[in-house]
């Protein structure tokens, strides 16, 4: 849509095309402080522009652009303000609340395409941008990890996983749907998963690094009777302005700071936790609770952490 | 965002406490890499420093 220039002194620029530019100033920067600079739709030359403005000094870009300095903003981005906490409340809570709903709407019969548009358009209808849809039953979610919907229609085992988005900020949520008793081994795989899913949240402190957290994932499918259950997928990490903003990783260097959020999503063949979690002073507040459907309580270091738990039906 | 929902969800004090520390680590950003400007082009950088300031249409 545009690019923005911040300078040192304060001024601030948008540069957007021409045709666009009655919305940006309406409803996009409004009472920003922002100058426009705008240009015809056939020429998208911010780059130049942008040194035109400044004149000869060094400029930080986020992509790599010759003659620009390039700058990360991600570790800037990962404590989030007060406001930005309030909104990802907002929209943790929406998102939980819709994929609740649905969930327990589903019946045998539906299809992939189904619950993807189902969860779409409780996502839409609120402003919400569906920005990951992983919808799956049965057989594909054992066999695929992100199994994108193919259209197979339930016949006892859905699953409802997927990331929304609203005002930058990104939100990952999964929930499951069981017709009939849940066998007992996908139980027991849900309920290592919890327990994986404690120890990564009770590690998730200030300081932490992402290899620390990696081995912490590593050590916990181990005792649960999984070891190198880690290999088969990823386990997630600090979210914000990403759906994931690193990954945890053997030889992860990033560090965990105070007021980030995060999105672990701990797996075992078929069973799997996922929800969207901010670390404030010390404690895991969640984003995204389910109260209406079953819950797994795990006991960590003498602290209680929940994870969502099948919802199972006759 | 809407105004209105803006209003209900974020307060004007956290609205403005945001926007001085967003601009505080810009400012650390400029420090850090001996630049006098910031051209921002990944959405995701865009969103964080314009703290979702929109409104709806009219």
């Amino acid at each position: 849509m545009t690019s923005v220039l911040h300078t040192r002194d304060g001024r601030k620029f948008y540069f957007a095309p021409k045709n666009e530019a009655p919305r940006l100033e309406a409803e996009e920067f409004e009472g920003l402080g922002y100058e426009p600079v705008l240009y015809p739709w056939y020429e998208n030359d911010c780059v130049s522009a942008a040194q035109k403005i400044v004149g000869g000094v060094e400029i930080g870009c986020d992509i790599a652009e010759p003659g620009f300095v390039t700058v990360h903003l991600g570790a800037l981005r990962a404590s989030l303000t007060a406001a930005e906490i309030d909104r990802y409340r907002w929209l943790g809570k929406k998102t939980a609340s819709i994929t609740s709903d649905v969930l327990q709407e589903l019946e045998p019969g539906v299809t992939e395409y189904d619950m993807e548009a189902l969860v779409a358009d409780g996502l839409l209808c609120e402003g919400i941008m569906p920005s990951v849809l992983l919808m799956a039953v049965d057989d594909r979610i054992m066999t695929y990890k992100h199994a994108v919907a193919r259209g197979q229609a339930l016949k006892r085992y859905g699953m409802l996983n997927l990331c929304s988005r609203k005002w930058g900020l990104a939100i990952s949520i999964t929930r499951f749907v069981h017709f009939g008793a849940l066998p007992a081994e996908l139980s027991a795989r849900f309920a290592s998963s919890a327990r994986v899913n404690a120890a990564l949240l009770d590690s998730s402190r200030a300081g932490k690094t992402s290899a620390e957290l990696f081995k912490v994932a590593q050590s916990g499918y181990a005792a649960e009777g999984f070891p190198g259950e880690e290999e088969f997928h990823h386990q997630g990490g600090p979210t914000g302005y990403g759906e994931r903003e690193w990954l945890a990783t053997p030889a992860g260097k990033e560090v965990i700071v105070n007021n980030q959020a995060f999105a672990w999503n701990p797996s075992i063949r078929g069973g799997k936790v996922e929800d969207t979690v901010v670390l404030l002073d010390g404690k895991i507040e969640s984003l995204t609770d389910t109260p209406n459907l079953p819950l797994v309580e795990t006991e960590w270091n003498g602290t209680t952490y929940h994870s969502a738990g099948v919802l199972v039906r006759d | 965002m809407s105004r209105t929902l803006e209003q209900g969800i974020v307060s004007a004090e956290a609205l403005h406490a945001e926007a001085e520390e967003k601009r505080a680590r810009l400012d650390r950003l400029f420090d850090e890499n001996d630049i006098s400007a910031v051209l921002l082009r990944r959405s995701e950088n865009i969103a964080w420093r314009r703290a979702a300031r929109s409104r709806p249409a009219s």
